[in-house]
């Protein structure tokens, strides 16, 4: 197991009038190597969740594990953080609180450096980082602050990506990404996937979560609503308002309830779904 | 009538930069749903800051209700508009989600004592009546955008200008406030709505859309149109919406789905009951 969290309790403003649950008994836990995602509503609790993974929150109760690393109510018996971050690296819901260098450059290079990695070192693994996200040398030397909302989540993700931890944690990776952007950021995080990294992702885009997710966990008023594989989703689907079904997979269920021999198993695109109805012109004739 | 009009924009943000906006000409008409896309650093959100005068151009022209904008009648002509930010925290300025509200129907002048009633009506109606005395900054993605949301719509604005604002919402949300601005508009239909979006399926909806790439107009016209050559689009970073793309390839595998509106028509196509 990568994960695993025990009772995890977490409360904002405690002891003052604005205390707030936000998570409330939570236990689960992430199989190395999955690809997980997190759903659920506004508020439900995901990026609360999210991160305690690496530490940034402390649980008010109850305990996490990732791997050798465990994560207490403490504060002072956390130990080996900065380890802990190296193997475990969260990409944040709001690129902005995560950069803060004064060029992109440098802020990409910033993890490296921390972990120990030498400054040309760094600025090369950063460069590499910055160009698999679509981001040339005009940007290398730009202020994170002089970029568009898109442009810095770009540079978020470098940054992550050029720590190459084991675990990678992204909290909704493609909010304010352009159509092509997203697409190329899902398949390096699916390439670090199929090298062995596990994957947890915070997503709102139920596209992305029946394409490459093999385990949901689903959030509900900061707790476990559901957890199981991507396929079993749509028995949930009523259960939960957070659980939308993406229309491909409306059409997939509708024809199988006409008792069309559709494997919705295989489905992954409009092409996929294309290739299986394909035949069926000539049954009708 | 022109709601929204640009001749010849071009903008640079330091005058030893390239220009991000070039030469940007396009006219939104009173009540129409306009949604702009475009590639991560195309020029949307500084168009926005434009036509909102945040920013003034080094060229070319914006008039709002045939009026030419300037730095006399800015705070006019800003009057007439509400707009979501991109980024909600540069939104914020009240300690609490009320006073938030309440800070932008100040400086519209409504009147003091009408104003709770409003704040009430509008938090309601994003889902957020619970949250009035929280601080901003300290709500979830989502729940900030719902309050940048309200605090909008809750100006009863003739121009409402969306950047990516519902970005980080979830698919239920999201059709909330799709519902949420529908009514507004059956309510005044003389609303004017500019929508930024990277959502395809968002911009098919609407009643024009705009292309942007680096900075120029590529394309213009109804959804259909500009959502139909798969060449463009790629050219562009841009996908088709899933209906049009499904019935596309359907049809090239000789399936007669032209009159098909949804998913339920098509299945009824691809495998008839009976
Ligand atoms: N810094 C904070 N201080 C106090 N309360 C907070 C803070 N951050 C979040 N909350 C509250 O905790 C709850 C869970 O928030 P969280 O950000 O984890 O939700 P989320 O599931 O990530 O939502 P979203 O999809 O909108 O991002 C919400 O009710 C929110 O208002
Ligand atoms: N404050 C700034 N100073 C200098 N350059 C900027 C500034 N803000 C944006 N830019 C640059 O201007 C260009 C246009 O940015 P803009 O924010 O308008 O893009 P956008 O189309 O809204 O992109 P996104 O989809 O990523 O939000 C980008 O290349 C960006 O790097
Ligand atoms: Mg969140
Ligand atoms: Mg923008």
């Amino acid at each position: 197991m990568a994960i695993q969290i025990k009772d995890l309790r977490y409360v904002y403003l405690p002891k003052t009038p604005n205390a707030n649950v936000a998570l409330d008994g939570v236990t689960l836990t992430i199989p190395d190597n999955a690809f997980a995602a997190f759903i659920g509503r506004t508020g439900s609790g995901k990026t609360t969740l999210v991160q305690h993974l690496n530490a940034l929150l402390i649980p008010t109760s109850g305990e996490l594990e990732v791997d050798e690393f465990k994560i207490v109510s403490k504060k002072r018996k956390n130990k080996k953080i900065k380890e802990l971050r190296k193997h475990l690296s969260l990409v944040f819901q709001f690129p902005e609180y995560q950069l803060f260098e004064e060029t992109v450059e440098k802020d990409v290079a910033f993890g490296l450096k921390n972990f120990g990695v030498k400054n040309d070192e760094a600025i090369k693994l950063a460069h590499e980082a910055l160009l698999s996200v679509g981001l040339d040398e005009k940007y290398f030397q730009k202020s994170p602050f002089e970029l568009s909302g898109g442009e810095r989540r770009r540079v978020a993700i470098a940054g992550i990506l050029a720590i190459n931890p084991d675990i990678l944690v992204l909290d909704e990776p493609t909010a304010g990404l352009d159509v092509k952007g997203a697409k190329d950021v899902m398949s390096l995080v699916q390439k670090m996937h199929e090298n062995g990294k596990t994957i947890i992702m915070v997503t709102h885009d139920m596209d992305l979560v029946m394409k490459y997710c093999n385990l949901v966990y689903v959030l509900k008023d900061g707790k476990l609503a559901y957890q199981g594989s991507t396929d079993k989703l749509f028995d949930q689907v009523g259960e939960d308002s957070a659980i939308e079904i993406p229309p491909l997979y409306q059409l997939a269920q509708k024809l199988k309830e006409r008792g069309a021999p559709i494997q919705i198993e295989n489905i992954k695109s409009v092409d996929d779904l294309i290739n299986q109805v394909k035949g069926w012109k000539k049954r009708h004739e | 009538m022109n709601k929204i009009e640009l001749k010849n924009i071009s903008f640079s943000y330091s005058k030893d930069e390239t220009e991000v906006v070039k030469h940007v000409s396009f006219k939104v008409h009173e009540g129409s749903y306009v949604s702009i896309i475009g590639h991560n650093g195309s020029g949307k959100s500084t168009l926005a800051r434009l036509i909102i005068g945040l920013l003034a151009p080094n060229d070319g022209e914006i008039y709002i209700d045939d009026e030419l904008l300037t730095s006399k009648n800015v705070r006019k002509l800003r009057q007439k508009i509400g707009l979501v930010f991109q980024n909600p925290d540069n939104q914020f300025i009240g300690a609490t989600v009320e006073d938030d509200i309440a800070f932008g129907l100040e400086n519209r002048r409504i009147p003091r004592k009408d104003m709770q009633d409003i704040i009430n009506n509008y938090a309601k109606r994003v889902g957020m009546e619970d949250f009035l005395t929280k601080e901003p900054s300290r709500l979830s993605g989502g729940q900030k955008q719902r309050v940048a949301i309200a605090g909008a719509l809750s100006l009863n604005p003739e121009i409402l200008i969306l950047d990516e604002a519902t970005s980080m919402l979830d698919p239920k949300g999201k059709s909330d406030i799709r519902e949420l601005i529908n009514e507004m508009k059956k309510n005044n239909p003389n609303l004017t709505i500019l929508s930024i979006t990277h959502d395809v399926e968002e911009a098919y909806d609407s009643d024009e859309v705009i292309v942007l790439n680096k900075g120029e107009v590529a394309f213009k016209g109804k959804p259909q149109d500009v959502f139909s050559n798969r060449k463009i689009l790629e050219s562009l970073s841009l996908e088709m919406p899933f209906i049009m793309d499904l019935k596309d390839k359907l049809a090239n595998q000789d399936f007669k789905i032209d009159k098909c509106q949804n998913i339920d028509e098509i299945a009824e196509v691809l495998w008839p009951s009976k």
